[in-house]
């Protein structure tokens, strides 16, 4: 069974240390590649009360030992959390415009399906983008539709293929199951 | 085998003089090996530790340690753990190394001869002590094999 979880969920989750059980970080966004999908890292804010605030320090894919329901894993503070210097500039910088929330979706026949609400992500390993939660044009409705493995990204719209519709589920259960199917149909 | 709970609360007593030190406010433990270190105890408006090793016995009604001495201020990083609260894993959430929480550890069981720890509950899921990864102020971490069903 795939487990997915939406980008915004994993915003906010405490990342803790597998050998000390301390809380040392939380989610502050995600990093990933827009063509390949592969998330690269975390941007990371400090924990609790007074202190809260961006963390200089960033945690690369790489370092996660997973990444969970209630928080995100990693082994130890002082090997998985790294400083801007020592980190590819794609987590420590990321490009605030390739950001794609609220880009238009467009299929290759020309019609705007919606717009992109949030990412999907594929957890368990050290994260993969496998889909993107869309609301439909004139609707309150927001649909599941998986991330095209040849995709094109503009900054301001992602075009996806004509028959990605028929993937799409309103339910992230539902949208893992025809993440299989789409899957099997796209490798083909 | 003796239960967390059926410790917490007892007062620790004195065999040498009989005199009442204190309460156990909580039952300390450390990963590696998987072990019962200290007990906190509190004594006025100080908290303190008895070491596990100069508990003479676990009574069904107190705690009794050989001497008056045997409760002192935290001096080691086992000690400071224990008063901390670091070291004490009832009440923390138990998170999965795969990041799922299971709950938080209600009770634990220990052998009172040499205080090697058996397992923690979480509710009333057992948590091999063997499998037991990481203990600090957040969570217990455990390895998801070592959950029994």
């Amino acid at each position: 069974m795939t487990a997915l979880m939406r980008a915004s969920d994993v915003r906010g989750l405490p990342v803790v240390t597998i050998t000390g059980g301390e809380d040392v970080a939380e989610i502050r966004d995600v990093v990933y590649h827009g063509e390949r999908g592969d998330v690269l890292g975390f941007t990371l804010n400090k924990r609790g009360g007074l202190l809260r605030g961006r963390l200089r320090e960033v945690l690369l894919a790489e370092d996660v030992g997973a990444i969970g329901r209630d928080a995100v894993m990693i082994e130890d503070e002082e090997s998985c959390l790294v400083a801007p210097r020592d980190a590819p500039a794609a987590v420590a910088r990321p490009e605030e415009d390739r950001n794609v929330l609220g880009n238009a979706v467009v299929t290759d026949a020309g019609v705007r399906l919606g717009t992109v609400t949030d990412l999907v992500l594929r957890v368990g390993g050290h994260g993969e983008v496998v889909g993107y939660e869309v609301r439909r044009e004139g609707s309150k409705d927001t649909w599941f539709v998986p991330r095209p493995a040849q995709l094109a990204v503009s900054g301001t719209a992602l075009m996806v293929p004509n028959d990605i519709e028929r993937y799409a589920r309103q339910d992230l259960s539902g949208f893992a199951n025809a993440l299989d199917d789409y899957g099997g149909t796209s490798a083909r | 085998m003796t239960r967390f709970a059926d410790v917490t609360g007892k007062p620790v007593l004195s065999r040498d003089s009989a005199e009442q030190l204190g309460h156990v406010g909580g039952v300390a433990i450390a990963l590696d090996p998987p072990r019962v270190t200290s007990l906190v105890v509190k004594v006025g408006r100080k908290t303190g530790v008895v070491s596990r090793a100069d508990v003479t016995s676990f009574g069904p009604d107190a705690v009794i340690v050989g001497s008056d001495g045997a409760w002192h201020e935290p001096a080691t990083d086992d000690d400071e753990r224990a008063v901390s609260g670091r070291g004490v894993p009832v009440g923390k959430r138990v998170l999965t190394e795969g990041g799922d929480e299971l709950g938080a550890v209600a009770d634990g069981e220990f052998d009172p001869h040499d205080g090697a720890l058996v397992a923690l509950f979480a509710q009333d899921r057992p948590l091999d002590a063997r499998r037991l990864l990481g203990l600090g102020s957040y969570a217990l971490v455990v390895s998801s094999e070592g959950l029994r069903h």
